[in-house]
Formats: structure tokens, C-alpha cells, sequence
């Protein structure tokens, strides 16, 4: 028996990628390191704020479309 | 005088669809708490957006921006966006066919013991009414400062309107309320932004004259790592398992339209959030370089530099902003005592009449308790309850996923889970030498180390629950 219920690859490399680029961003170097005025700890959450939020809509999109087209293939 | 018009026609407005709704939604408790389940995606994403853009979220955002900084306070709130993927992908689909109406209902069907049936509904009680005195300060003193009407007063105002149609409209009314409140939010910071963008120039030119007026603005500051850190956790972890953004899980159409809405909601959130901090405080820097109450920077903008008519609609938006998400909290709040307490621990047999008049009585209650907190308001709001956000996320975040996703996940391993999550957390918030919001640092992978070592002590799971939870993801 497999210890954890199953999840979509894709779903589970965009929260691994997630995490990973969170993690990144509030590593020491973000901290201290700027551009334009501001530290890269800024940047990059803001840079997350915006990728995140997209990434997962077209996600979501592409899914609902798949699932529109098996229903219509089934009830075709 | 305009200004008053204006606010008083949209609280009008909102007492009005509450009563309106009073009699369809008190007859029913899926009506009342989940709206009969069958909000759409695109009205569901702009009332979460709503309930989750507060006070905070306006008022606080700023002040937070201008008291911390930019990246400390784009860490806090990127928490928060980072949230509504992990929701979306992590709680929406199997919530959703779950089917109940709280956060409680699935913990005490996969933990099924009176710790976690009282124990999780008094958190959130205690956590959400710290959540709801931070909204009616930034209630309060708005009113204050551009209607010029007294602090207390407005608090009082205020409370008694949201109030009043929270306990007769329920979630319905809630929604629709919420669909105006968020409408009001987005049109009136993305407004303010293009007109301070049309007088000040660009939003690099806007940017660079806030840095160069005052540095300390761009910069990650004297805080520790592990504060920012903390803040971005809290909240990322908080959003999958926060009850009013679960309850809209509940009142989606199905599975897909939740996640859906999520996302959609996310991405109102993130931009009403970047334009605040990126270019109204930078505009609020230079003008007023010096304030003593930093939550206080966007009505100041809003008193110098727009005219009554502007000036009556950011009032409204800022009231909107803590109404949507009061409402939903104190929604949440009688949820979590009407229904998880005194339905289902105390008295089963209850008629859906005498549930919902109980839930009248608690929303009054909770509402008119975190009135009396708020006459005396903390400092910085946003800190205040984010900290108290912060008991839910370190309590139930590890129980909810691990009940949901592992399959050694059991009743031991839940309660532990639950119990060593809230401890630390506030053992940690009540240490003086720990640096603010670290203590989920600690609190979390303490949570999920219990719900690890109780589970390999515990009983294991029956094959009839890992059964049921697994019909949960379906197909996933």
C-alpha cells in the first residue's frame, strides 16, 4: 500500500516548483542583494504574487476543457 | 456631506439584501451556511477575493508597507496567493465532495474524538474574533478620518450594520454583499492608483521617487528571516484550511468550479495587493514621510488628494473590505459554534429554525464581544491578525492535509497533530525573546513530527476510512 493518496503529476511539480521558488526567494542573499531600490526578497515575491496566481488558472482551464471534451466524446 | 450620502446608501444597500434573503435562507441550513450550493465560479472568486482582501488588505497593506517596507510586506502577502494554489490543489476537490458545510465537519468525521469536535470550533472562535477586532479598527478610524465622525461611534456604526444582515442573510446574502464589497475594492485601489499614476507619473517613476524619498522602504530591513518567513507561512498555510475560504469551497456548484474560483479570486487579490503597495505607497512616502499611526497612509492620500465624491467611495471601499471579510468571519464564527458545537456535539435534534436562531444570537455575541476589544485597537493591524491567523494555520494546516493525503494518517496522529500545533504556537507567541510570527516555523514541523510519531503509536487506520477518503480525490 502506497502511504500517500495519489496526486497529478502535474499538480504535484507545481507545488514542489512553488515551494521551491518560495524557498529561494527568502534565502540570505535575497535579502541583501537589490535592484532598482529594492531587495530581491521584494522582487521575487513579487514575481511569485504574479506566476502563481497564472499558472495555476491555466491550469485549471486546460483541465476543465479536457474534461468538456471526454464528456462530449462519451456523449457523442 | 456627499461623503456620508454615499457610505450611508451602501449600507442601506447591504441591510437591505440581507433582510431580502432572511426569509429564503433562515428556512434551510444549507441556504444559511452554504448558499445552497450553487454559487458559480465567477461570483464565488470575487466574494473570496472579498472576504480575503480586509481591512487589511487595504488600510493594513499600506500601513504595513509603510511601517516595514515593500518586500517584508509582499512576503506576508504572497503567503497568501501561494495559499490559493495549495487550496486549490490540496483541499478543493476533496472538500468539495465531502459535501458538509465546516472545516469541523471533516476533522470530526476523520478524527472523531471531542478534542478535535470542541477543541478545533473554540480556535476558531478565539482566533476569528482577534481576526474581526483588527477589521473594526481600520472600520473605526477610517470613518474617523474621512467622515469625520468619531472613532467609537463608527465602530459601533459599523458592527451594528454587518451585524444585522449577517445574522438574518447568511452566506447568501454574505455572497452577494461580497460580489459589491469586492467590486468596490478592486475599482476604487485600482482607481486610486491610476489617478496618482496620471498625476505622478509612471509607476518606475512613482516606485523610484518613494525609494529615493525614503530607502528604507525597498529595503528587507532590521527584522529577522525568520519573521518574514514566518509571516509568508502563516499565511500560505492558513488559506487551505482558513473556515471562510473552506465554507465558499462548500458553496461552489462542484469540484472543478471551486478550484476554478480559487484561482480566479487569487488573481483579483494579487493585483488589488501590488498596486497598493507598489504604487500608492510610494506616492504616501513622499508626501508624508513622518506619520505616527503608519495605518493611516491611505487616508491621508485619499484626504489630500481627491475630491468628496472619491473620498465618500474609498470610505464605502474601505468599509466594504472589512465588512466582506467580517461578515464571513463572523459567518464562520457561528458556523463554528451553532453548528459544530451545538448541533453537533450538544443536541443532534435540533430543527434548522432553532439552529438559526441560535446562530442569530452568537453572531450578535461574537460581533458585539469583538466590538468592546476594538474600542481599545492594537497598533499595526496587520501584524495583530496575522498573528492570530497564525494559531489556525499552526492547528489545523498539518490535521487537514495529512487526514486528507496520507494514509497512515489516524485518530492519534490527528489529535496530536492538533494539539501540539496550537501549543507551540502559543508557547512561541508568548516567549519574549522569539522574533514575531517565527513561532509557525517551529509550530508546524512540531505539528506534523506528532501527527508522524502518534500515528506509527496509534491505532491504524480502519480500511473502511482510507476507503472513504479515497472516494474523496476520485479520479485525481
Amino acid at each position: 500500500m502506497k502511504k500517500f493518496f495519489p496526486m497529478s503529476r502535474g499538480d504535484f511539480c507545481f507545488v514542489v516548483a512553488l515551494l521551491v521558488l518560495a524557498l529561494v526567494s527568502f534565502l540570505p542573499w535575497a535579502r541583501s542583494a537589490q535592484w532598482a531600490g529594492m531587495s530581491m526578497l521584494g522582487w521575487m515575491m513579487a514575481l511569485l504574487m504574479v506566476l502563481s496566481p497564472t499558472i495555476a488558472l491555466v491550469r485549471v482551464i486546460g483541465e476543465r476543457s479536457r474534461s468538456a471534451s471526454r464528456r462530449e466524446e462519451v456523449e457523442g | 456631506m456627499i461623503e456620508r450620502i454615499l457610505v450611508a446608501a451602501y449600507l442601506v444597500v447591504c441591510i437591505l439584501i440581507g433582510i431580502l434573503l432572511s426569509r429564503r435562507v433562515l428556512s434551510s441550513r444549507d441556504e444559511y451556511w452554504v448558499a445552497g450550493r450553487r454559487i458559480g465560479p465567477w461570483v464565488n472568486a470575487m466574494a473570496i477575493m472579498a472576504a480575503l482582501a480586509s481591512g487589511g488588505s487595504i488600510v493594513g497593506v499600506m500601513g504595513y508597507a509603510y511601517e516595514a517596507g515593500i518586500p517584508a510586506t509582499l512576503a506576508l502577502f504572497a503567503g497568501a496567493v501561494v495559499g490559493f494554489p495549495l487550496a486549490s490543489i490540496l483541499v478543493a476537490r476533496p472538500l468539495r465532495r465531502f459535501g458538509k458545510f465546516t472545516i469541523t465537519d471533516f476533522l470530526s468525521w476523520r478524527y472523531p474524538h471531542p478534542i478535535v469536535r470542541i477543541g478545533v470550533p473554540i480556535l476558531i472562535v478565539v482566533s476569528f474574533t482577534m481576526y474581526i477586532v483588527a477589521q473594526m479598527k481600520a472600520a473605526g478610524i477610517t470613518a474617523e478620518a474621512l467622515l469625520g465622525i468619531p472613532y467609537n461611534t463608527s465602530l459601533t456604526l459599523a458592527t451594528l450594520v454587518f451585524v444585522l444582515y449577517v445574522s438574518v442573510g447568511g452566506m447568501l446574502a454574505i455572497t452577494w454583499t461580497d460580489v459589491i464589497q469586492g467590486t468596490l475594492m478592486v475599482v476604487v485601489v485600482l482607481g486610486t492608483a491610476m489617478l496618482l499614476m496620471a498625476r505622478n507619473g509612471s509607476p518606475v517613476e512613482i516606485f523610484e521617487a518613494g525609494i529615493q524619498a525614503a530607502p528604507a522602504l525597498g529595503a528587507a530591513g532590521e527584522r529577522s528571516l525568520a519573521t518574514d518567513l514566518g509571516a509568508f507561512v502563516i499565511w500560505a498555510a492558513a488559506i487551505p484550511i482558513i473556515p471562510h475560504v473552506v465554507m465558499r469551497v462548500y458553496t461552489a456548484r462542484n469540484a472543478s468550479d471551486a478550484r476554478l474560483s480559487l484561482n480566479l479570486a487569487m488573481i483579483l487579490y494579487a493585483v488589488v495587493i501590488l498596486a497598493a503597495v507598489m504604487v500608492i505607497v510610494p506616492v504616501g512616502k513622499v508626501l508624508f514621510p513622518t506619520l505616527g499611526d503608519s495605518d493611516q497612509i491611505f487616508l491621508k492620500i485619499m484626504e489630500s488628494q481627491f475630491n468628496p465624491v472619491i473620498r465618500g467611495l474609498a470610505v464605502a471601499a474601505v468599509l466594504a473590505a472589512v465588512m466582506s471579510t467580517t461578515d464571513a468571519l463572523l459567518l464562520a464564527c457561528s458556523s463554528a459554534i451553532a453548528h459544530d458545537l451545538v448541533a453537533n456535539v450538544w443536541g443532534r435534534n435540533l430543527s434548522s429554525r432553532a439552529i438559526s436562531r441560535i446562530n442569530i444570537v452568537v453572531v450578535w455575541i461574537v460581533g458585539l464581544i469583538a466590538m468592546a476589544l476594538a474600542y481599545s485597537p492594537p497598533e499595526l493591524i496587520t501584524g495583530y491578525y496575522t498573528d492570530a491567523i497564525g494559531a489556525l494555520s499552526a492547528g489545523l494546516f498539518v490535521p487537514v492535509i495529512g487526514g486528507l493525503w496520507w494514509k497512515r494518517a489516524n485518530l492519534t496522529g490527528g489529535i496530536a497533530a492538533f494539539v501540539v500545533g496550537v501549543a507551540v504556537y502559543a508557547a512561541l507567541v508568548l516567549l519574549p525573546d522569539v522574533p514575531k510570527r517565527a513561532g509557525i516555523l517551529i509550530a508546524l514541523p512540531a505539528s506534523a513530527a506528532a501527527m508522524w510519531l502518534a500515528a506509527l503509536l496509534g491505532k491504524t487506520e480502519t480500511p473502511k476510512m482510507i476507503e472513504a477518503v479515497e472516494r474523496l480525490h476520485g479520479d485525481n
